[in-house]
């Protein structure tokens, strides 16, 4: 099967979207348009080439900071006072009849070309991940993530690691 | 329990309804910029409730010191892309097309 990934659109029937979480499916119904309209976070879609209207799978990203308790000179010297601005992936699911295909990896893969292709203009050292439980968590960990000690649902790739993926 | 009340426009012509507002507002528990008003097509004016949309995409992660240590480190010394990264990059062209 072929698919398109676009972002979302007046196209896409929302509300039929079922992943096996309440919570994403909701928010894409309800929430993803607006918060996309206001700029609050970009959304994109995955979609069989055939089947436009249908949703297999989505993820948001959005802009995020990363601030520090304590910048020790050391620190401080090569970064800069204010926090460092991130781009986060802030939500990934895959709709119940197309999982076991390999779209969640697929939909990481477009999401990290997304944030490479950004880094290009806005520097960006991190790619962020918020996952919503363990489990969540555990596919990112098999992607190569690292998870904070103190946050362990948010988990991070550094930028490097990004673009030798894409390095041609 | 519907009700209805009559206003009289002042002297300008305009209609308030602050204080309909503000009353209906206290019996709901809400304030009153908590409501929206629409005007429908028969020329009523309905207020309506707003719906509270969470601004949880834009926000800040405080990172402790070890995380912070950790962090840039990673920073410092990117590790090569993993192999379930490499595959999926390679899914991602077969199915999508070249990331």
């Amino acid at each position: 099967m072929i698919w398109t990934i676009r972002r979302l659109d007046g196209v896409a029937d929302r509300a039929s979207f079922q992943s096996t979480s309440n919570e994403l499916n909701s928010w894409l119904a309800k929430q993803a348009n607006q918060a996309q309209k206001k700029r609050l976070a970009s959304v994109f879609i995955a979609s069989p080439v055939d089947q436009p209207t249908c949703i297999a799978g989505y993820y948001s990203l959005a802009p995020w900071q990363i601030a520090f308790e304590q910048a020790p000179v050391k620190v401080t010297k090569r970064l800069p006072r204010y926090p460092l601005a991130t781009a986060l992936l802030a939500r990934l699911a895959v709709d119940q009849s197309f999982q076991g295909q390999g779209l969640g990896g697929v939909l990481l893969i477009d999401a990290l070309k997304r944030i490479h292709l950004a880094a290009q203009s806005v520097p960006v050292q991190v790619a962020l991940v918020h996952a919503k439980d363990d489990a969540a968590a555990a596919f990112y960990r098999r992607y190569g993530f690292e998870p904070f000690a103190d946050e362990p649902l948010h988990l991070f790739m550094a930028m490097g690691t990004v673009e030798q993926l894409f390095a041609d | 329990m519907a009700t209805e009340t009559i206003v009289r426009p002042d002297a300008k012509g305009r209609v308030g309804l602050g204080s309909y507002l503000r009353r209906i507002a206290t019996q709901l528990g809400r304030m009153p910029s908590g409501f929206a008003a629409e005007l429908t097509s028969d020329g009523a004016i309905m207020l309506r409730p707003r719906v509270e949309v969470a601004a949880d995409e834009a926000s800040t992660l405080v990172l402790s010191v070890a995380d912070r240590d950790r962090l840039l480190a990673a920073i410092d010394g990117a590790v090569a892309p993993n192999q379930a990264l490499l595959q999926a990059k390679a899914q991602h062209e077969v199915m999508v097309g070249p990331a």
